[in-house]
Order: C-alpha cells, then structure tokens, then sequence
C-alpha cells in the first residue's frame, strides 16, 4: 500500500508541472494590459511602466515563467495584481470554505445517488426504476447554478428556513457553518447525485446476475445481506472511479454556486480571477484545484486496493 | 460668490464624475461598477445664478412618514434640547464587490462605500443633493479660478493628529501628484493650494470650476492623515478622521470589511451604529437576496431587474436617477473603420436602436427610453425635443445605410467584456436587424476605458453617471474625441465654455441645448435611455442618503429602528 502511494504521489509531480506550465502560457494568452487596468484611465505612460515593471510583466515571458515556477515550488504563488495580498494568504481562507462545500455535496451525492442507484437496480424494469431514471436525467440535465437560484428563491426566500447567502463577516460557530453550507451543497449535489444513482444502478444490475449472488440467494441469504455484504462492494469500483471525476466536476460547478450564494471559497476567487485578467490569482487558483483533485484521485486509488485486493497485490 | 451653507447653496455644477469609464468598465448595465476608470472633469465655469439651483431630482420609493406628522413632530421638539441618541447595532452592507485600496487617490467611485465610513470628505451632499458641509463650514469663490475653504478646528484623526487647512493642503497636493489617480479629471487644470490661516486654505485652477465644492464631497475630498502622506501604503491601513475606524483583524480582505465606532469624532450625530460591516457581493441576485432575508441592512448598487423583487418584499429604494447608458462613436475619421465616417452610418446605427425594448430588457422597464442626454429628472437640462430623436426606425436605417453605399450591409467591431454582456448582446441583436454586423472582442472587466482611449476601439457601450453639463457635455466628447483627433467637435467645446461664463441662465440653457444636439445629431453619442442609480435598504433603517457621484450611500446618520 505504501508502494502504491508513493507510486501515485510520484506521479504527480510531472501531472502537476504540467497543469502549470499549460495554465501559465493560456493565460498569457490573454491580450489584456492589466498596468492600465490597475492604475485606470488617466495613468500616464510612465507610471504604467513602471506597473509593468513592479509586477515583473516587462520581463521575457519565460523568465516570468521560471521565477513563478520556482517560487511555486517553495509553496509562494505571488501577489495579487489587485489586492496586493499574498495568493497563499488569502487561498488558504478561502480552501476549507469551498473544500466543506464540495464535500456537502459530495456527501449528498454519494448517499443520494448511491441509495437510489442501488433501490433502482433491485426494482430494475418497474415503476421505481423508471421513475428514479427520469429524475436522475434531470438531474444531469439542469444546470447547478439554476437549482442553486430555484433553492435561494424557494428555502430563503420564501420559506426561510435557510440562508440565502453565506453570512457576512462569516459563520458564527460550527452550527451557522454548515447552515449556510446546506442549500449550497445540495445545488452542487444534486447533478452528482443523478450520475451516481446511473452508475450504481447499471453496476449493481450487472453485479446482481453474477452467479454467486444468485448462488447466495437460493442458499436463502436474506436480499439485504446479499445485497449489503457482497453486491455492494463487488458494483462500487466504477462508481468510485465515477465519484473521483465528479470531486473534480463539484469543483468546477462551485464557481458559480459560490457566486450565487456569496460564499468567499476559490469558485468565486477564480471567477473574479478569470474576470479580471488576474493571472497570478488565476494560476494560484487553479494550482489549489489541480492539487485537491490530485489528491483526491490518490485517495480513490488507495480505496480501489482496499475494495480489490487483486490491485493490492499489483501494486 | 456664492457661499457655504449647504441648504442655501444648491450645486448646479458638478463634475464630480463623469465616470463615464468607470462606470462602463465594470458593472451590468443596472448594476454599478467597481472597475477601473476615473472621474473626469471639464473646467469650466457656471454662473452664479444656477448655483442655487439643483442638478437632479432624487427618488425615493418607500412608504414615508406623512409631511403633516413630521411637521408636528418637529414643532413638539422645537424647544427642547436635541438629544442624540447613543449609537447602536451593526449596520451590514452589500456592495457590489470588495475594495481595491483603502487609499483614495488610489480609487473611483465604485469604492466610495467601503472608504466614507473611515474618512471625512471636505463637503458633503444631503438627501436633495446639496452641498452642505463636511470639514468645510463654508466655501467662497474669490475669482472664478480659486475657492476659499473654511474648516472646522475640532477634528481629529484616529490617531489624535489634528486637522486644519495645512493638512487640508498638504492632501490635496498629495490627491493631484498621486501617480495613477483615477480622479485626475477631477483635478485637471490644478495650480495651487495655500494655506490662508490655521482654518483657511485656497485652491486655484487654471480654468473655473464651479463644481468643486460637490467634487469635493466624493473620493476626492477625502482627507488622509498627514502622518501618512509620505508614501506609506495605504491599500489595507485607511487612515482617516471619519465616524468609524477599520478594523484590519476583524476583515477578511477581498470579503468582509470591519469598522468600529470612532470614539473622538467630532459629529456624534452622525454614529448612528456601533459597527459597520462592508461585504462584496458580486451576483445581482446574491445582494438582493442578502437584502430581502435580512442578512444585510443595506444593498448598493441593485440592479433595476431586482427593484420590483425588493419593493415586493417591503424593502425601501433610493436611487439618484443619473445613470446615462450610451454607445460613443470615437472613430468618426474612419481610422479603424471606414464606414463610421460617415454620419449616415451613424446615424443608421441609432436608428436601429430601440430604446424602449432595450430598457425592458435591460432596465426591467424601469428607465426613461429617452432619445437625449438628460433626463426628465434633470429639468433644468432636459430639452423634450431630443426625446425622440432617432427613434427606432429599421426602415430609416436601411435607407441611411444605402445612401452611405452599404446597402449590403457593414460589419463593425465593439469590444464586450463580462460585466456589460448583456447589454451589448441585445445591442448587436438590434444592429443585425437592420444589416450592421457586430463582431464582438472579448476583453476583460476594468479594460474598457483604457482600451477606448488608447483607440483599439472606435465604438462602444458606455455609461455616463450625469451632473451637470459644464463637465458632462466637453467628458462625453472630447475625451473620446481627441484620442483620435478626429476634430468635428470643437464647437461643443466651445459652446459648453460659453454656456459656463454666461450671467443669463436661458441663454446658458440653450447653448447646453446646442452641444448636446451637435452631440446627438453627429451619432457620437446614441442615447440608450436614463436610469437610476440605486440603493435598496430595509423597512428598520432610517436616514439613507445618497448623493452624486457616489455609487453606495453614506452610513452617516443612519439608524436602525427596533
């Protein structure tokens, strides 16, 4: 098992250079002058170069590149054009606050879609399967964002049983934390939880005509204990595997969940970003992601060991 | 000249903001900017006789106290001793995004919110849009180049330094020599300030500005601790005079802003709240939900599309109805495009405008679709005839485009940037109804002034937050207009500088008239209606004021009932 870690986090060194060096040279390829968007419209020609020379934009773009890289590496991701913070100070707010939104909904994601994947396979052809089929279609269908409104509207507004928007100045205590986290969460939830419940259900259907679970039937195994014990864990390999996708897809969805509900995490950090041509922000931003998803994707690779032992031995 | 008091005196002039670019470069079309850009100004001059009169009319929405009781109110109280109730509570705000820098010569007007709780402004505006004042009891004009301030000598900064007219000089030395000052319109023309005596101070321009005393109530009149003038950095260490003080270990920059109340300040009736909260919400829907669930008292910069959603849910509206959306023809030489030349292409461009459909879509309906600069609000300035100029006509269009030799249609590039999507989205619609193609260049928020001026573009979707003429009419032309040195409109330069000296207030009026009709005629600027900027509070909050120029409103006064 250690092997295998080592192995995965060996491997993602290059896999992290890589998003770097791609990320770095895409945003350059953004024509935009940020000098003059910094300093507005009646800065004068001097004092925009003397912006481009401060943040270091009037160097050779590959020696931008090599002082970014190795200051990365030493776990400095520059200054933010706009702000003037540290990249690293002001991420390291916003991580646990989009890392805790991801999770709710992954979470809600997991139970949800596993629960009806797995109540869909064993009504496979009836009216519960068809009707858990349309509504994880829908699920995939309609966009986080426009639940994300419709929950707003409906929990918040309307109801208040919910905040509509992350409370300014920040959650007082644990209990306000996840409060505000619960609407967001299930917006981002809600479209993992359709491709989840698909793949469990079409798994688990395929797992369900092996012989040993027939076997373990006509032995008079009670159906939850089949099901439970040995089903399971036999269909949980794609959906694991599909689960490791969707940590990167709930990502990608909070920027604009984040947005919607005002929650200071990287979703809105990289939108902002991205809306300003902030590249040092942009590349800080992506970095954390590409990080988390990397990780998470060791973590799934360790799991996959514990569910089949024949990964184990290979590794 | 005229002189302080602020209930007598009535600006009529103000630049204080053309930000024109600093709105356009940020912002939906409804909702206000936060980007980049400056607040211009014009130097001219303004007669004495319409100082007492007042640029716009303010709105506000919301059930009010009956007159009759306020007036018995005011009576019962007349002989007894006022009693400032202590200040209490937190007052939460929503802006539309964080602050950049608490520093103010290093600001536009989209950061007037985050900055007025922790600095005093020289002057200041009340609820009719008068100058009334600040620091400054009073304010004369000598000569038609220089203003004379007095000061008050009871104030101090947080950290015990006082102010007087040296420190009031030494800022504005400090405002006019900051590089990069997106307010450097507003001191264009700057020659000098001197200190008269310990509460006096003199500033002289080169040309007249009337409008000073009202720009001296926004981000420029903002006075700075003179401990701090020497190029200390003040991007997260405001340092100011004003009612509360920031609290830098309480905010989370780029989220939350933290102000505590200020203990020293000169003016206890202004600390209506113990603390104020400032926090960014980016998303129109996301401020205005915050507003309606009570997580904030107060929501800035609320789109038009959301005013119906907030009256509907018992929420009281301001709104300063200046905002100017506009498209500005620069390239009028055919530099960058040709065709833009000639005026019957511009004029092709305007007819295939429909200003009512854009201002449902865009304003929610909420806007006055009309075809001139001002507005009906603006009464002083709104001349009826220019209401339906260039009223939507496709068929006109066309006619225009194949007199022009493009009866094949034209295709013309205009840049398009996040914060304006939508709004130029529905304009390229418009345009390709009647054959005029718009190829769109993505570029990002804040670029869009820098970019116009720097002539990568020769038309655009602009905004314009209006004041007054004598420094809108010369910010919405000759800015753009000398970038490409195109030279047809000198004689708005001219007529506008002759309206400004002029003693007749009729003949002023209609020498503005002229300007804005060589203005509207020649298809720079295409009208594309009149909307408000406004503010959204809650039905517990009391005393909201805005002003112009300003894109959130002051904390000053404002309480919360129960």
């Amino acid at each position: 098992m250690l092997r295998l870690l080592v192995g995965r986090l060996t491997a993602a060194v290059p896999l992290m250079f890589a998003v770097a060096t791609l990320v770095f040279f895409l945003a350059q390829a953004n024509s935009s002058d940020p000098a003059g968007s910094i300093l507005g419209l009646d800065a004068t020609e001097d004092a925009i170069d003397a912006k481009r020379a401060e943040l270091g934009i009037d160097q050779p773009l590959l020696s931008q590149y090599g002082d970014w890289l190795v200051d990365a590496v030493q776990g400095d991701l520059g200054t933010n054009w706009f702000t003037g913070e540290e990249i690293t100070t002001e991420l390291s707010d916003r991580i646990p606050v989009t890392l805790g939104l991801a999770f709710g909904g992954l979470l809600l994601a997991v139970v949800i879609g596993c629960s009806l994947g797995v109540l869909a396979a064993l009504k496979a052809g009836r009216w519960q399967d068809r009707v858990i089929t349309v509504i994880a279609s829908l699920g995939i269908a309609v966009p986080s964002f426009w639940i994300a409104l419709l929950l707003a509207y409906y929990f918040a507004i309307e109801l208040r049983w919910l905040p509509a928007v992350w409370p300014p100045g920040g959650p007082d205590g644990i209990g306000e934390w996840v409060e505000a986290l619960v609407l967001p969460s299930v917006a981002l939830g809600v479209a993992a939880s359709a491709a989840i419940a698909r793949q469990t259900r079409s798994a688990m259907i395929g797992v369900l005509q092996r012989d040993y679970v027939r076997t373990a039937l006509a032995k008079g195994l009670p159906v939850r204990r089949v099901v439970g014990r040995h089903a399971i864990r036999n269909a949980a390999i794609p959906v694991v595997t599909l689960i490791g996708f969707q940590v990167a897809a709930l990502l990608g969805g909070s920027l604009f969940v984040e947005l919607i509900f005002n929650i200071p995490g990287l979703g809105s950090y990289g939108v902002d970003a991205i809306f300003r041509g902030n590249v040092p922000a942009l590349l800080g931003f992506v970095m954390v992601i590409a990080f988390v998803v990397v990780l998470v994707n060791i973590a799934l690779d360790l799991s996959y060991a514990w569910l089949n032992p024949k990964v184990r031995v290979r590794g | 000249m005229t002189t302080t008091n602020g209930r007598i005196w009535r600006p009529l002039v103000a630049v204080l903001a053309l930000s024109m670019m600093a709105a356009a470069c940020g912002g939906s079309d409804d909702a206000a900017s936060d980007e980049g850009g400056s607040d211009a100004d014009a130097g001219a001059t303004e007669s004495e006789s319409n100082d007492q009169e007042q640029a716009a009319e303010i709105v506000v929405e919301a059930e009010e106290q009956p007159a009759s009781e306020e007036a018995l109110d005011d009576t019962e109280q007349a002989d007894e001793p006022e009693v400032i109730p202590p200040p209490s509570g937190e007052l939460r705000i929503a802006e539309f995004g964080a602050v950049t820098s608490f520093n103010p010569a290093a600001v536009n007007s989209a950061q007037f919110g985050f900055l007025i709780p922790v600095y005093d402004t020289l002057t200041r505006q009340d609820a009719g849009l008068s100058v009334v004042p600040g620091l400054a009891t009073a304010w004369t004009r000598p000569d038609p180049n220089t203003w004379e301030f007095t000061v008050r000598d009871d104030v101090q900064f947080h950290d015990g330094t006082p102010f007087d007219a040296q420190v009031a000089v030494d800022n504005i030395v400090y405002h006019t020599s900051f590089e990069g000052n997106p307010n450097a319109g507003a001191w264009g023309g700057f020659v000098e300030a001197r200190v008269i005596d310990a509460t006096t101070f003199q500033v002289e321009f080169d040309v007249p500005k009337p409008q000073f005393p009202l720009t001296m109530s926004t981000i420029p009149g903002m006075m700075i601790n003179p401990n701090y003038l020497d190029g200390s950095d003040l991007t997260r260490n405001p340092q100011g005079s004003g009612p509360w003080m920031h609290v830098d270990g309480e905010s989370q920059a780029g989220v939350t802003e933290v102000y505590v109340l200020n203990p020293t300040y000169w003016n206890p009736a202004d600390q209506g709240v113990e603390q104020i909260s400032i926090t960014g919400f980016p998303d129109n829907n996301a401020r205005i939900n915050a507003l309606i669930t009570g997580e904030v008292e107060i929501s800035a910069t609320v789109a038009d599309t959301q005013v119906v959603t907030g009256l509907d849910a018992g929420m009281k509206l301001v709104s300063v109805p200046n905002l100017f959306p506009f498209i500005l023809i620069t390239d009028r030489n055919g530099e960058l495009n040709p065709a833009l030349s000639d005026e019957r292409v511009r004029q092709a461009i305007a007819y295939s405008i429909d200003r009512d459909a854009y201002n449902d879509a865009v304003h929610a309906g909420r806007a006055d679709a009309s075809g001139g600069i001002y507005p009906s609000n603006f009464s002083q300035f709104h001349w009826p005839e220019f209401d339906d100029l260039f009223a939507y006509d496709p068929d006109r269009a066309r006619e225009l485009l194949d007199e022009a030799g493009y009866g094949d249609g034209l295709t013309i590039t205009m840049p398009i940037m996040p914060a304006i999507a939508p709004a130029v989205e529905l304009i390229v619609q418009m345009l390709g109804a009647t054959g005029i193609n718009v190829e769109l260049d993505q570029i990002n928020n804040g670029e869009l002034g820098p970019r116009m001026l720097s002539k990568e573009y020769g038309i655009s979707w602009l905004r314009a937050l209006l004041d007054h003429p004598v420094g809108n009419l010369p910010a919405l032309a000759i800015r753009p207009w000398d970038t490409f040195q195109v030279g047809d409109l000198a004689p708005v330069d001219e007529l506008v500088a002759a309206a400004s000296v002029s003693d007749d207030p009729e003949e002023a009026r209609e020498l503005y008239a002229q300007a804005s009709e060589l203005l509207l005629e020649s298809g720079t600027i295409i009208s594309l209606g009149h909307a408000g900027q406004n503010a959204m509070y809650a039905p517990n909050v009391d005393g909201v004021v805005m002003g112009l120029g300003m894109q959130s409103p002051y904390p000053h006064g404002i309480r919360i009932i129960g």
